[in-house]
């Protein structure tokens, strides 16, 4: 899933500071699978901007919508009837929703309410890992299924950099593991370790976000 | 204004597994007393959502009291546990808005009654005004 997390309440409360009528609108999708954007937390945001704004003396009206998909014209359109009655749109959406609003709805400003940081795994309920970085090249099947690009601290391509903690953890953050560690450990489980021999040639990063805007057309799927 | 909305408004939400029968009842009974509360009984506690808790407040309910299970014994074994996380997690929030983290908070108990409840909403509401008064 797309990874976000919220903003510090009191950056919320800057970019909405002075507006009369504001629109916070949730997405059901990856924001509400991180805990960060669904119905759930526009309906948590919302009373809790209330009552941070009472406390200001600061008198905002906050309505509430939450989308099927932030990112789809289609679901996108239900604001359409919302929209000339606020003056200002909170999105909750990653970075892809805000941008989808502020598109669509020009004319009103729309704020970002988290921050979209990563593509994320939950392997469990109250946790979330990075697993992917939309690097452009995939790698994985040399890899072992594993992302050496999203979980490897420096991104390294050939190997372990030779600071592994003795725990099989990063130098950097003892929290994680060595994704060098975990290549290795996957090959040797498979009788697979020489296909980790293989010398790499730098990356290719071209089809990345470093690559400048991308663009993707599908002739087929044009109407 | 009333002398009735000139009490401290607090809503008290239980666990129906931690009061004796007759607890609602008495509550009840007792809303004239030196609050103006409101009591509703759950299913478990962990029933309540972080959103709902703070619906709560936001129409001017000065203090939320929830009280569940001691951990060991609630029925649905994890429930008093979930229901202490999501109260830990909006009094956070609350913190973080720059609003009173003790308007909210979680007691326990078994077998309670209504009187034991009432302590409970007392400590609440004196926790709040400690908290104002400092």
């Amino acid at each position: 899933m797309i990874f976000a997390e919220r903003k510090p309440i009191e950056e919320i409360l800057e970019m909405i500071r002075g507006r009369k009528r504001v629109l916070l609108v949730g997405c059901a999708t990856c924001v509400a699978e991180c805990a960060a954007g669904g119905e759930e937390e526009v309906e948590t945001l919302a009373p809790l901007l209330r009552l941070a704004l009472k406390e200001k003396g600061q008198e905002v009206e906050i309505v509430t919508k939450t989308l099927e998909r932030q990112c789809e014209w289609e679901f996108v359109e239900e604001l359409t009837e919302l929209l000339p009655e606020v003056d200002a749109v909170l999105s909750l959406g990653c970075g892809i929703g805000v941008q989808a609003l502020a598109e669509r709805f020009p004319e009103v400003p729309v704020y970002p309410g988290v921050n979209t940081s990563t593509l994320a795994l939950r392997p469990e309920a109250g946790l979330w890992v990075s697993r992917c970085s939309a690097c452009g090249d995939c790698v994985l099947d040399e890899t072992f299924g594993i992302c050496p690009v999203a979980r490897c601290a420096k991104g390294l391509m050939n190997g372990p950099c030779g600071g592994t903690r003795e725990d099989g953890k990063c130098e950097l953050d003892e929290g994680s593991d060595c994704a060098w560690k975990l290549i290795i450990e996957r090959a040797e489980a498979r009788g697979e370790l020489d296909k980790l021999k293989k010398i790499r040639a730098p990356k290719d990063w071209s089809n990345s976000r470093h690559g400048g805007p991308k663009k993707v057309v599908r002739e087929d799927l044009r109407t | 204004m009333t002398k009735r909305a000139e009490k401290p408004r607090i809503t008290l939400l239980y666990c129906r597994q931690c009061v004796r029968g007759d607890a609602e009842l008495r509550i009840k009974l007792q809303q004239d007393s030196e609050f103006d509360l409101r009591a509703e009984v759950l299913p478990c506690s962990s029933k309540v959502r972080v959103s709902q808790l703070l619906k709560i407040l936001e129409p001017g309910v000065d203090a939320l009291e929830l009280v569940g299970c001691p951990v060991e014994s609630c029925r649905l074994l994890v429930g008093s546990r979930r229901a202490e996380q999501r109260v830990a997690y909006a009094r956070g929030l609350l913190a973080e808005a720059g609003v009173d983290p003790e308007r909210i908070g979680m007691s326990r108990g078994m077998d309670l009654s209504a009187d034991d409840l009432l302590v409970f909403v007392r400590k609440r509401a004196a926790a709040m005004s400690e908290r104002k008064n400092t």
